[in-house]
């Protein structure tokens, strides 16, 4: 096995691991190495500055020649704090301690990293190692349920779809003009896309939560920073190393949850289960025959499979050390055709030169990934009649025709899409040491996305304003940034300080073209030459696009702590968009924060059950950008066509409202938080409790016409306010020898409230509006949810529900009476449930027993109302064509669908509880000195059940939309149970 | 020390160097032009001003103007279908049918927003060109400034005419007070429609084809006889007019002479004449129709398509054909846009019409429907190219469990819940059979005013003792006779139906009117006019209809409109709602 594992690193990578042997004539040394429950086996023994080393046995024993007496010995093991000797002074029984909760661990907080105990920002850091495991379709997916109020939703299992829908302590922003995503930094590159880094390459992903940590990156800090660190080569080492790893999975993917739409056997009998008052129309042939067709399944593979596989290379020297690595992943979506490909390439280096006064690091990487897209219709398809057939000979294309709908599966079969891109991100930092403790920095970046779509229907698809038509169109997205940072750290007596100060430039240009026709002479000629389509103009259609917006800022940091006792930490950016107005480019935004580590104070010092407990106070201002351009000024844009002596013309208008007063949305952020460890570490975590409120939110206000031309003007007018309470805790319930059990509840609890909507001395006068607009076939688009001021986002808004008798919908109104359907007049419409969870929770349990770990991790929300549109718009009616949501159809007690009238009795309550991930895995004793250095089996499942009593496909809808949020929309990609096997091997 | 201090200098000399200006925060605009730069090159002037015009085309849809005016009068209905599965919208169409409506209704919101703007947007445009008036010759300010104007007052004119109460103002980003009076608009309108109208470009043949879908001196002349004729139904009174506003100089006598007088303006210009078939005016291609006055000029194609926003979009394409033919009507000419079986006729309407008028339903008498042509559509829906009807599978029964054949007859036996075959369907617009797929909507240009309606106002105008010489002897008002029955013996036959209209009462004049204009945006008003609006003759299923018809000859002021108003100091809306509707 050892030789078929050399070949292979040997012959992937070309090269033969070879590690020089030292120790011939040194010093011998031996001693076993334990902890409190006995022997440590696996401990590492190393001769510092070589690579002269070993590990203990099962018994934690080691035995190891070094060159002198006088050389430096190294004892560590993961989790405990690593112990030095010279070789002359080793005890025979080397006594480890579990070191205290990574407190030494560097967190990563922008523009520097502080010790985590030194930390008084609201920040969550997860490692590497508690990442959830499983294929993902970003990095996202990785951090899931892991960080208390860190909100990460994913609403479709369709991988050609990467993004989650991630907020940071609910809303606070009313997502209209402003922007809503965290901003994500990578390796020091604030950047907007994240698809382009395997999970595999990820060290750590920081996370910054609250308005003092977030503050330094200005503008964009509002919806928090989720700052991801890649993995580089090892640190400089005195002597070459090199490593090997491979990690790879094979998973396979079925479909789960009930999407609560009657079966085709009951759609046939829907007359006797609903007591004759549901008549299905039922598709005969001549002799009175009928189909039975699962329309969703002829859309959906049997198994979805999935490959990955991450080969990475890394090694260090004294002046250079690198990482280089590729990663290739093929996915398959349930439904049919859906499919992504990617490849990632990756390097990054250091070196270090002029007496390592000088620094230079280098990051490069390169994505190339296809999508292609499901282009058909599930909604379509989980509404179709059942007793539909697929085919139908006597028609042109073959497939049945339905009225008023497509037949689903042709329209998948006779239309393509597939997109492409690429995707590069090149880095290069210099740091010189000026003096001892004075550094002095330059960074620079560039991003450079392409992505190409490509799209075509044949001539016979029977949506004839569609049919026979190809396009095609590219899309540039570059990002450029520069930063220059001046950083000084120094101790003395006890004071520690650490400062930052600089200046940052980013360019963002995004530019685009797209172009269609039809009328190819054959179903061949598809996007690839579209100008030989239709000549005449009719159809052929061109657009092209570009616009770009800079950001710049200087900012400063000061942290300073005495003793690791008391901290503080304050920061200011002032920083500048060329998106807004020109008296409002520019914005300071300050923070300040503070710590005090009572655990390190002497009074504590006989309190033996708390081991660390650190007390953060902090406040921070945030800003928000617009997120799109030219916004402030009055632009002129494609008015509409005009008849102009004889032929249209294009006319220019300037399409809305002109604002030039237009300015940051600000958030300003309280937050109080406790870090805790007690027992012995056997019960640690921390607690946060916040208070947030944004001013100057950007709205689209109503306003008057006239004066103003529209009926809108985004402007700053309202005000925002939320808190929160988030709690994580990580318990040690078992911990021996063989067997070890960490469990980790995180729950978090928010509230908002818009307290202004309105500014009446700005003429803005509307206090409400509503939103969550839903429309289906047959009933009235209706805003199902208002804004108003008062009451939280995603408030539902609608009638009372009371009851139904004989047929007739009872209504409650605010003042206590009761009306029907047609007494249900706007006045009487109340809030009538919410789309925010009272709690999102997750709990991770980790257990290890001997060689073998498993992992159950569960996540969930609780106390949320979920508006199921598919079962109000698609209820039972008293004769039906298509297909319909069951929910409703119980005998006798059946309730025929009320689509003009919304009500609560169509909330549902969206609290969940899912298995979201459970993986086993079983790491193999590996030899000393052998080649393989590690090697683990695992296997994981994913989405394994998920406990609630919401009737629809899946209770994990997106509640992070302002407008939309908790709304179940008809359409739907299947969700899936994913099984995986997976490897991770390294070898050195 | 002194090292730090050099290099902090320096960095920070570095920084300031970098953003010494705002420069690179300036936003470029990659080829976004501003007005300036539009205004600076006469050619281009075009460009601009021609956004009055782009936005007109919201008019005609069942969600903005056109389904207000419709369905509210007796010539349409739109009835739930399929137990409600369809046309049902919240029971919003069964509100609108029976005159029961409320201020929130999507359409209301949409004709209130669309003309608004479209009314500030002529104002922008107005200040626009006077704002570059240097940059282009004398004529050609001239011009653009009252074609402008002009369709400023149509715009008003539709939002006056729904809501008699608005904020009028003549100015840009003007901030008004509160809602003028219907006399206050009314006076206002004429005044400037008086000071345009003679200066505007006349229709010859000359300039027919650069003026088309533009407003000219026959549009504002028709324009304003359409105010003098209605004027007494919007509340004006000699007394309260021109109250705010200079009286114009052309107005003398009662508000039926002026009427005549400006309907003899458009006669006398010679440019326009009846059309000897009466679908000429509704063809594909109807633009050398020398009746049609002013047309929305329709682009079919799908490009260009613009919604409005909000629980209901209202679109700037004709889609009045699709709306009203039955699902089949797609299938059997491959149409690119589905039809939805919507809008139709209520019966009781339909009794306004006699004999074989070609203006009225075909097929019963004759079964030749597809053969001629004829206003309203009943009769069977054939499949593709065959004579085997077309099978409807959502109208299922005992008796046809998996569809029933298609054959539309004109009885609605229960408008709350019709089926799917049920209302004649509106057919003068001709629909487009070619099956190429080129057009999506409607390419026939949507006719807003007509010489029919000039002759019809001026007979009328007569005959409310309005001073003028009546043109039924003329060439034109007799092709408008015998068009109406071309199938049999012309205006002979029409006088036999219907009585010599040298006879006719006034009542006659409004039925014909409603043969003649039928879902064309002047019915409403007509039976305001006539005092028969809420009339439960002409709006049967509507019981109560009546005794609201006072309330309802406005529609009310939206919500979401008073809401945002600006207030007084006491906080209060200084925009108020349309008395009756406080509580609705």
């Amino acid at each position: 096995m050892k030789k078929v594992l050399a070949f292979i690193a040997a012959a992937l990578l070309g090269l033969s691991a070879e590690l020089q042997s030292y120790a011939q004539n040194g010093y011998k040394i031996q001693a076993i190495v334990v902890d409190d429950l006995g022997p440590i086996a696996g401990a590492g023994v190393l001769e510092k500055g070589t690579s002269n080393g070993t590990a203990t046995d099962l018994d934690g024993a080691f035995a190891l020649t070094v060159s002198s007496a006088d050389a430096q010995i190294e004892i560590s093991f993961v989790g405990y704090a690593t112990l030095t000797f010279k070789a002359s002074e080793v005890p025979a029984e080397i006594k480890l301690a579990e070191d205290n909760l990574y407190l030494e661990d560097a967190v990563v907080i922008g523009y520097g990293s502080q010790k985590k105990k030194e930390v008084t920002g609201s920040v969550a850091s997860v490692k590497a190692e508690d990442f959830n495991s499983g294929v993902k379709s970003n990095p996202m997916g990785l951090l899931q349920g892991k960080v208390a109020g860190l909100n990460i939703i994913r609403t479709t299992s369709d991988p050609t779809e990467t993004g989650y829908n991630i907020q940071i302590r609910g809303f606070s922003t009313l997502d209209k003009g402003a922007g809503t995503s965290p901003l994500f930094i990578v390796d020091g590159v604030p950047v907007s896309n994240i698809d382009n880094i395997s999970p595999n390459e990820i060290a750590s992903m920081d996370v910054l939560k609250d308005g003092s940590a977030a503050a330094i990156y200005g503008t964009r800090g509002t919806n928090g920073v989720i700052i991801i660190t890649t993995k580089r080569g090892e640190n400089f080492t005195d002597v070459a190393q090199t490593r090997v790893e491979y990690a790879g999975y094979a998973s396979a993917s079925v479909r789960n949850g009930n999407l609560g739409m009657a079966t085709p056997e009951e759609f046939v009998k829907l007359g006797e289960l609903s007591n004759g008052m549901v008549t299905p129309g039922i598709l005969r042939d001549a002799d009175g025959n009928y189909q039975l067709t699962d329309w969703v399944g002829e859309l959906t593979r049997d198994v979805a499979f999935t490959h990955s596989h991450d080969v990475a290379i890394s090694g260090s020297s004294s002046k250079f050390n690198y990482r280089a690595s590729i990663s290739h992943k093929n996915a398959q979506g349930i439904a049919k055709v859906t499919n992504r490909k990617e490849t990632i390439a990756k390097i990054s280096a250091s070196q270090k030169a002029l007496s390592d006064k000088l620094e230079l690091q280098y990051d490069l990487s390169y994505m190339q990934y296809r999508n292609d897209k499901f282009c058909g219709s599930f909604k379509d398809a989980a509404l179709m009649n059942p007793t539909y057939p697929v085919y139908d000979k006597s028609t042109a294309s073959g497939y049945y025709l339905p009225i008023r709908a497509t037949n689903p599966v042709e329209n998948m079969n006779n239309r393509e899409s597939y997109g492409e891109g690429n995707f590069f991100r090149g880095s290069v930092k210099a740091t010189l040491t000026l003096l001892k403790g004075l550094r002095l920095s330059a960074f620079g970046a560039l991003e450079d996305g392409d992505n190409y779509g490509y799209w075509a229907n044949k001539t016979i698809n029977t949506d004839v304003s569609g049919s026979g038509k190809a396009g095609r169109n590219t899309d540039l997205n570059r990002n450029r940034l520069f930063e220059t940072t001046l950083d000084y750290n120094t101790s003395f007596n006890g004071h520690s300080i650490a400062a930052v100060a600089g200046f940052s430039y980013q360019n963002f240009m995004y530019d685009g073209s797209s172009m269609e026709n039809k009328g190819f002479s054959t179903e061949g000629v598809k996007y690839y030459q579209i100008g030989n389509g239709d000549a005449e103009g009719t159809f052929r259609r061109l657009s092209s696009y570009r616009n770009s917006n800079t950001l710049a800022a200087f900012f400063g940091r000061v942290n300073y702590n005495y003793m690791e006792k008391y901290m503080l930490s304050a920061s200011l950016r002032r920083e500048g968009s060329s998106r807004f107005g020109a008296n409002h480019k520019w914005g300071y935004f300050p923070a300040v924060s503070a710590g005090w580590r009572i655990s390190g104070e002497d009074f504590m010092e006989d309190v033996t059950a708390v081991n660390d407990l650190k007390l953060r106070l902090g406040f921070g201002v945030t800003g928000n950008n617009l997120n799109s351009d030219l916004m402030s000024v009055a632009m002129l844009s494609n008015g509409g066509t005009f008849w102009y002596n004889g032929k249209y013309v294009n006319t220019y208008t300037v399409s809305q409202n002109v604002n030039p007063d237009l300015r940051w949305e600000k958030k300003y952020e309280y937050n109080l938080g406790l870090d805790y460890a007690l027992l012995d570490n056997r019960l640690y975590g921390s607690l946060d409790v916040y208070y947030r409120q944004t001013r100057d939110l950007l709205w689209d206000y109503e306003v008057p016409t006239p004066p103003y031309q529209y009926p809108t003007l985004l402007a700053n007018a309202g005000q925002m306010d939320s808190f929160g309470v988030e709690l994580s805790l990580s318990a040690v319930p078992v911990k021996t020898k063989d067997f070890t059990w960490v469990t980790t509840p995180t729950i978090s609890f928010n509230r908002n409230y818009i307290t202004k909507l309105s500014d009446p001395a700005l003429g803005f006068n509307y206090k409400q509006t509503t939103v969550g607009g839903v429309g289906e076939d047959g009933m009235m688009s209706t805003n199902t949810q208002i804004l108003i001021e008062g009451e939280s986002v995603g408030s539902f808004y609608g009638y009372k529900f009371l009851t139904i008798e004989d047929g007739t919908w009872y209504f409650g109104t605010p003042a206590g009476g009761v009306v029907t359907s047609e007494g249900a007049v706007e006045s009487y419409r109340q809030v009538i449930g919410n789309a925010q969870p009272l709690f999102t929770f997750g709990w991770n349990n980790s257990l290890r027993y001997k060689n073998f770990d498993l992992a159950l991790f569960f996540r969930g929300v609780y106390g949320n109302d979920v508006l199921n549109l598919t079962r109000w718009a698609y209820g039972p009616m008293a004769t039906i064509q298509s297909n319909i949501f069951m929910k409703d159809i119980n005998g006798a007690d059946t309730v025929l669908a009320n689509k003009g009238v919304f009500s609560d009795y169509y909330l549902e309550d969206g609290s969940y509880i899912k298995l979201d991930n459970l993986t086993l895995g079983y790491t193999f004793k590996i030899k000393d000195n052998s080649y393989v250095d590690h090697l683990r089996l695992y296997f994981t499942g994913q989405n394994l059940f998920t406990l609630t009593k919401y009737s629809g496909q899946d209770p994990e809808v997106n509640t992070t939309d302002v407008r939309s949020a908790g709304i179940d929309y008809c359409d739907f990609y299947p969700t899936v149970a994913t099984f995986m096997l997976g490897v991770n091997i390294s070898f050195k | 020390m002194k090292k730090i201090a050099y290099i902090l200098t320096a960095a920070l000399a570095f920084g300031t160097l970098v953003t010494s200006c705002d420069d690179m925060l300036e936003e470029k605009n990659y080829g976004n032009q501003t007005t300036a730069d539009m205004m600076s090159n006469e050619q281009n002037v075009v460009l601009l001003v021609g956004q009055i015009y782009a936005d007109l085309k919201y008019t005609h849809d069942h969600w903005g103007y056109w389904g207000l005016q419709t369905i509210t009068a007796d010539e349409g209905i739109c009835v739930p279908r399929n137990s409600g599965a369809d046309w049902n919208d919240g029971g919003y169409w069964m509100k609108q049918n029976t005159h029961e409506w409320n201020h929130r209704g999507d359409a209301i919101e949409n004709v209130w927003n669309i003309t608004i703007s479209n009314a500030v947007l002529c104002n922008k445009i107005i200040n626009t060109l006077q704002t570059y008036k240097e940059n282009m010759s004398e004529d050609v300010y001239k011009a653009y400034l009252g074609e402008a104007e002009v369709l400023r007052c149509y715009y008003f004119y539709q939002l006056f005419d729904c809501f008699g109460r608005i904020p009028y103002t003549e100015k840009f980003e003007e901030v008004t007070g509160a809602l003028l009076e219907p006399e206050e608009v009314w006076s206002n309108l004429v005044a400037v429609l008086e000071r345009n109208a003679p200066n505007m470009s006349v229709v010859n043949d000359g300039t027919r084809a650069a003026l088309y879908g533009r407003t000219t001196q026959g549009f504002a002349y028709a324009l304003l006889a359409r105010l003098y004729i209605n004027a007494e139904s919007y509340g004006c009174t000699p007394d309260n007019i021109f109250k705010t506003v200079e009286k114009p100089e052309a107005f003398s006598g009662s508000f039926y002479d002026n009427c005549i007088r400006c309907c003899d303006n458009v006669i006398k210009s010679g440019a326009y004449a009846i059309e000897s078939n009466y679908f000429a005016n509704f063809k594909i291609k109807n633009e050398n129709s020398r009746e049609n006055i002013f047309v929305i000029v329709e682009d079919g194609r799908e490009e260009g398509e613009r919604s409005t926003t909000g629980a209901h979009t209202c679109m700037n394409k004709l889609r009045i054909a699709h709306n009203t033919m039955h699902y089949g009507v797609q299938f059997a000419y491959d149409m690119p846009l589905d039809t939805w079986n919507g809008f139709c006729a209520r019966p009781e309407f339909l009794e306004l019409y006699k004999g074989n008028d070609v203006r009225g339903v075909g097929y019963e008498k004759d079964g030749t429907h597809n053969k001629k042509e004829w206003g309203w559509f009943v009769g069977p829906v054939y499949k593709k190219g065959s004579n085997d009807y077309y099978i409807d599978t959502k109208q299922i029964d005992d008796d046809h469990p998996s569809g029933t054949p298609t054959v539309i007859v004109s009885d609605i036996k229960n408008i709350k819940n019709a089926s799917n075959m049920e209302g004649a369907r509106l057919n003068k617009w001709e629909l487009d059979k070619s099956g190429d797929g080129i057009y999506k909507y409607e390419e026939n240009d949507f006719p807003i005013m007509r010489y029919a309606d000039v002759l019809w106002m001026k007979e009328e105008a007569i005959m409310r003792g309005g001073a003028g010489t009546s043109e039924m002897g003329s060439a034109d008002f007799q092709k408008l006779l015998a068009r109406s029955f071309a199938y049999d013996k012309g205006a002979e036959t029409f006088k036999a139906e219907y009585g010599d209209p040298a006879s006719w009462t006034l009542k006659d004049i409004l039925d014909e009117r409603g043969r003649e204009f039928t879902w064309e945006m002047v019915r409403r008003r007509d039976l305001i006019r006539f005092g028969e609006f809420g009339n439960i003759q002409y709006v049967r299923d509507c019981p109560n209809a009546s005794a609201r018809a006072e309330i309802r000859k406005w529609f009310p002021i939206p919500f979401s409109v008073l809401q945002k108003s600006l207030r007084d100091e006491n906080g209060n809306p200084i925009w108020t709602q349309t008395p009756g509707y406080e509580n609705l």
